[in-house]
């Protein structure tokens, strides 16, 4: 009866082992990342005998905890590609708000501008119109610095953040590191799996997926390796790496992220994606980059068209227009690594020639302008694209390409590389020249007319004057001394003369006049310098029209139309993020669903089971005690 | 498929927070009244929104510039139907002037009349408007636009400019005319030749201004009509040679003593009143002269009268012929108004066209941008009931336990 009494102990024991591991799935019912654990019974071996096998009881052979890698590394999966876009969506969600306001936003005040240009042109001698549009133009250069600093703001948000997301994945991945150590030591001591150091680990890896997106590899070892990027190893057995910011080799405000390990430091930047890290990468290279880009070209485009038209035009004291608005130029950085003594300048081409369809080659991007020993070459940092460059002159070398005139001094080596950012600095350098409204230029610079006595029916436009520096501000008279020839004398003392073509400009000092039509002999027309045209309007209604000429694009949007189309993107982008973060969030929680359905406690379940147990433990019990009342039967028979 | 507790849970919770954001979301375009609150909620709509309030605001631009044209071209015109009864004046002036019954006193009486008629002419010429802009200077609106010079004479110092106003996209219009163009260069005499009598006439021959019969054979010169006696009549040009007709034939003529025509090179020109031999009557091509010249011409003719019957017939002509010039001066003005007119007529139908546009575009936004508020207010009890399902669900889920029956 000996057997009985052991075979009844090893149920009592096993249930026991198996009632605390429920109890153990219970009170962790709620705990973020335990497996439910189930005990293995396995019967013992039994004893032979001449009738048979009789049975020894049950055993434990080991407490396992519910499992599946392949469901596990799809969460980590989801959960990486779902803190990415759910990153972006909330930062996108930003700038939207920015631009979304279509009755404050910027195109409302690029048109109130043009608005005020034109009331302007209504009565261009009245000073109140005339300070109406300075006003104006404070309040859309205040509107773009606004934006350009609400910009800023979410620059630095974003480096702050990158600098917390570093962080929390150094401390994430030395904690990793610390229970890969103590697994190891769990299993050297026992053959049995540590459960819940392999929860505690797996919990540690989701938590650094919300981080940065991770691929993990087990070894044979029982412990875990994190790779991060394209197999950049963050944990490695016992080992972790620690990830830092820091700026990158030209200096720029965008933070790069470097690994630190036992072999040194290198720039993991381009490499990552995946989690918040990947998101604030994606945001800041997709979004924020492009819409600081995007505004200071509009910033450039603005300065540029106003100034050309001005400097087109005579102000209320007829004088040469002068340039209203100044705006930053473009910036280069040289990179660290640069071996070579070149120095790099540039210039929007636009600024330099003064003729505004130079603007259309403008990008809202950044270059890296390289050098491989004899040759330059500019790629867009954003598409890899290469821009073409057209080399002139030698030391200095001058490069002309995407709207931009770079000037090379001083000797490069191969290799050497610099970061061109045309329009980021733009909006910085925004203000406006001037202060007196008589400043802005309503006026053509020419008034021309047919003597009232001409008796020819020839008549003459009303002039233009192609570049304002060449003018000889003069009175000038143009005289028929025959049919088809002509004098122009100036009230200067200058004089031409030529021979008349009905319709073929003719040029003198600087300003152009077109006449059609028969002139008679001696019939003569004025070509005044109109330097007390206060009332004229036409170079006002030019300078209202400026905002809606096509020179961007190659000369096929106007300023308005590329503002107006800028602010769909930044919607089409924020949807495009805010979506795609939540059907990423579907994913997410399918994967999270299909694992839970694995490794998930269901209570009622686990009260089955302990009722299961009870049961079996009170029978085991009660095997017991029959033991114990067969031993006294035999007993008391003795 | 088995379920973990936490996931029972965790999924009721997710169901109600989503219903929540959607009702929030739906909750808010009903209380902005907009379904368009960030470029995100639709980025396509949000451009065109954009592009459509632009449009909007530029025709309300187009709107104010017609009125502010308006207002400016209704003064012009006012000034111009000003300087038309103004010039009638003069013109009935000159016809009392020319009725054939004053005396040498009437006729500087009349003289002083046309005198202050011109200074009021010159008072609107420089008018200004509202803002202190001379009306008629063109370009140089400081400029004061007449003025008398050093030598007497009225000059425009002014320039021929004048602005344009756009009114619509394609349309603008001109919103001054400059001075020169009003009260300048009009035709003098009859518009292709003026006649003059002779200051040494001793006769009482009256030239009137003369016309033209046949455009194609008048050959622009000056022409001598010179009254060889009291009734014959000879023709020669600049150069003292006769003008000869169609046949190679000297023109010449007989006068009747009271009235007749002289026809040669297309053009006749009348002579009446008795001249003397060794009289003349001149034909020169038309220039151009100012209205201001002409009215100064006018005064210091009638100031200048001399006495007797031939004195009396030169005036006479030359008021003729200033009569013939005042007619082509009130011919340019009421031209220039005649525009004016035409100009407010465009700025009228203008304003209505932009109106019906701004009306349609308002309409495009507004069916662009604002909420629906049947579909919108269905959505919203639906999400609301959505809610309170998945709220209810979730607390009856709450309470099923096996250990409540333990």
């Amino acid at each position: 009866m000996g057997d009985m009494l052991s075979t009844g102990v090893t149920g009592l024991l096993a249930f026991q082992k198996a009632l605390s591991t429920i109890s153990h799935n219970i009170s962790n019912a709620t705990t973020p990342g335990y497996s439910r654990q189930t005990v293995n019974l396995m019967t013992n071996p039994a004893d032979a005998t001449a009738s048979g096998w009789v049975g020894n009881g049950v055993t434990v052979t080991g407490i396992a905890r519910a499992y599946d890698s392949f469901l596990t590394a799809q969460v980590l999966s989801a959960n990486g590609s779902y803190n990415q876009l759910n990153t972006v969506g909330t930062l996108a969600g930003n700038i939207n708000n920015l631009f979304a306001d279509s009755a404050t936003g910027l195109s409302a005040s690029l048109q109130a501008f043009s608005q005020a240009l034109q009331t302007m042109a209504n009565s261009p001698s009245q000073s109140t119109t005339r300070q109406a549009v300075l006003n104006q133009a404070q309040t859309l250069i205040s509107q773009f610095k606004s934006y350009s600093s609400s910009l800023g703001q979410l620059d630095s948000q974003v480096s702050s953040q990158l600098n917390a997301e570093t962080g929390s994945i150094s401390t994430l991945s030395s904690s990793i590191a610390t229970v890969n150590q103590q697994i190891l030591a769990a299993r050297s001591q026992s053959q049995q799996t540590p459960n819940d150091l392999l929860d505690q680990r797996d919990q540690l890896v989701t938590q650094l997926s919300q981080h940065i997106g991770v691929n993990t590899v087990t070894q044979s070892d029982g412990t875990v390796s994190v790779f991060v990027g394209n197999g950049q190893p963050l944990v490695v057995g016992v080992n972790a790496a620690t990830l830092s910011t820091g700026a990158d080799q030209f200096g720029a405000n965008q933070l790069q992220v470097f690994m630190t390990n036992a072999s040194g430091k290198v720039d993991i930047t381009t490499s990552l994606s995946g989690g918040a890290v990947g998101g604030l990468m994606q945001f800041q290279k997709q979004m924020l980059t492009p819409a600081h880009n995007a505004l200071g070209q509009a910033a450039v485009t603005l300065a540029n068209l106003v100034n050309a038209q001005n400097q087109a035009g005579l102000d209320q004291n007829g004088a040469a227009g002068a340039n209203l608005l100044s705006v930053g130029g473009p910036r280069v950085l040289a990179s660290s690594a640069n071996s070579g003594s070149a120095s790099v300048t540039a210039a929007v081409t636009a600024s330099v020639s003064g003729d505004t369809s130079d603007l259309g080659g403008l990008n809202a991007s950044d270059y890296y302008l390289n050098y491989d020993g004899s040759n330059w070459s500019l790629i867009d940092t954003a598409s890899g694209v290469a821009t073409s460059l057209t080399a002139s002159g030698s030391g200095p070398v001058t490069l002309t390409g995407a709207g931009l005139t770079l000037t090379v001094s001083g000797a490069a080596n191969a290799g050497d590389r610099f970061l061109v950012q045309p329009t980021n600095q733009a909006v910085l350098g925004l203000s406006l020249l001037t202060s007196d409204p008589a400043k802005v230029a309503a006026a053509a610079p020419l008034v021309t007319s047919a003597t009232a006595t001409n008796t020819g029916n020839a008549t003459i436009d009303e002039g233009s004057v192609p570049v304002m520096s060449s003018w000889v501000r003069a009175n000038y008279t143009l005289t028929f001394t025959g049919a088809n020839s002509y004098t122009i004398s100036g009230s200067n003392g200058s004089s031409t003369s030529g021979s008349y073509t009905s319709g073929t400009p003719i040029s003198f000092n600087g300003f152009s006049v077109v006449l059609n039509g028969t002139p008679a002999t001696g019939d003569s027309f004025s070509i005044n310098d109109n330097v007390n045209g206060t009332g004229d309007n036409r170079n006002a209604q030019k300078l209202a029209a400026v905002l809606n000429s096509k020179v961007l694009r190659n000369g096929t949007q106007s300023l308005a139309t590329v503002v107006a189309a800028y602010v769909g993107t930044v919607g089409l982008q924020t949807s495009q993020a805010q979506s795609g973060a939540s059907a990423q969030q579907t994913v997410l929680s399918n994967a999270q669903s299909a694992q839970q359905s694995v490794v998930g406690v269901n209570l009622d379940e686990e009260a089955a089971n302990l009722v299961r147990f009870q049961q079996a433990y009170q029978a085991a019990a009660q095997v017991i005690k029959v033991a114990d009342s067969l031993f006294q039967s035999l007993m008391n028979a003795i | 498929m088995r379920m973990s507790t936490s996931m029972i849970n965790e999924a009721a919770v997710n169901a109600m927070l989503q219903e929540q954001a959607n009702l929030a979301k739906t909750q808010n375009q009903l209380a902005t009244g907009s379904s368009l609150n960030s470029p995100a909620d639709n980025p396509v709509a949000a451009v065109q929104v954009l592009e459509l309030t632009n449009s909007n605001s530029q025709v309300q631009q187009y709107v104010s510039n017609g009125q502010s044209a308006n207002s400016r071209l209704t003064l012009q015109e006012q000034a111009l139907s000003d300087s038309t009864t103004t010039l009638q004046s003069v013109r009935d002036l000159i016809v009392q002037a020319n009725s054939g019954a004053n005396s040498n006193s009437d006729f500087k009486a009349i003289a002083t009349q046309i005198s202050s008629l011109e200074q009021q002419l010159q008072g609107i010429a420089n008018r200004q408007d509202q803002q202190g802009d001379y009306l008629f200077s063109g370009y140089s609106t400081g400029t004061q636009p007449f003025v008398r010079g050093s030598s007497g004479a009225m000059s425009y110092v002014g320039d021929c400019g004048a602005r344009s106003i756009q009114l619509d996209s394609g349309t603008s219009v001109q919103l001054g005319d400059a001075g020169s163009a009003i009260y300048e260069g009009v035709s003098t005499g009859n518009g292709t030749f003026t006649t003059s009598v002779a200051s040494t006439n001793t006769g009482t021959g009256v030239v009137d201004p003369g016309s033209v019969t046949d455009p194609s054979a008048w050959v622009a010169g000056q022409y001598t009509i010179s009254f060889t006696d009291a009734s014959h009549w000879q023709v020669t040009d600049s150069a003292g040679n006769p003008v000869t007709d169609a046949s190679g034939n000297p023109v010449t003529g007989r006068y009747n003593g009271t009235g007749g025509s002289v026809a040669f090179n297309g053009i006749q020109v009348g002579i009446s009143g008795a001249p003397a031999a060794g009289d003349s009557f001149t034909v020169s091509p038309s220039g151009r002269e100012s209205v201001f010249d002409t009215l100064d011409r006018l005064v210091n003719a009638l100031n200048n009268a001399g006495s007797g019957s031939a004195a009396h017939a030169q005036l006479s002509s030359t008021l003729g012929g200033s009569l013939q010039q005042l007619d082509q001066s009130l011919q340019q003005v009421s031209r220039v108004t005649s525009n004016v007119g035409a100009r407010l007529a465009l700025i009228g139908t203008t304003a209505t066209a932009l109106n019906t546009q701004s009306t349609t575009v308002a309409g495009q936004i507004s069916n662009l941008k604002d909420v629906n508020y049947v579909a919108a207010t269905a959505l919203y009890s639906q999400q609301y009931l959505a809610l309170q399902a998945a709220q209810a669900s979730y607390a009856q889920i709450g309470q099923l336990s096996l250990f409540k029956y333990l």
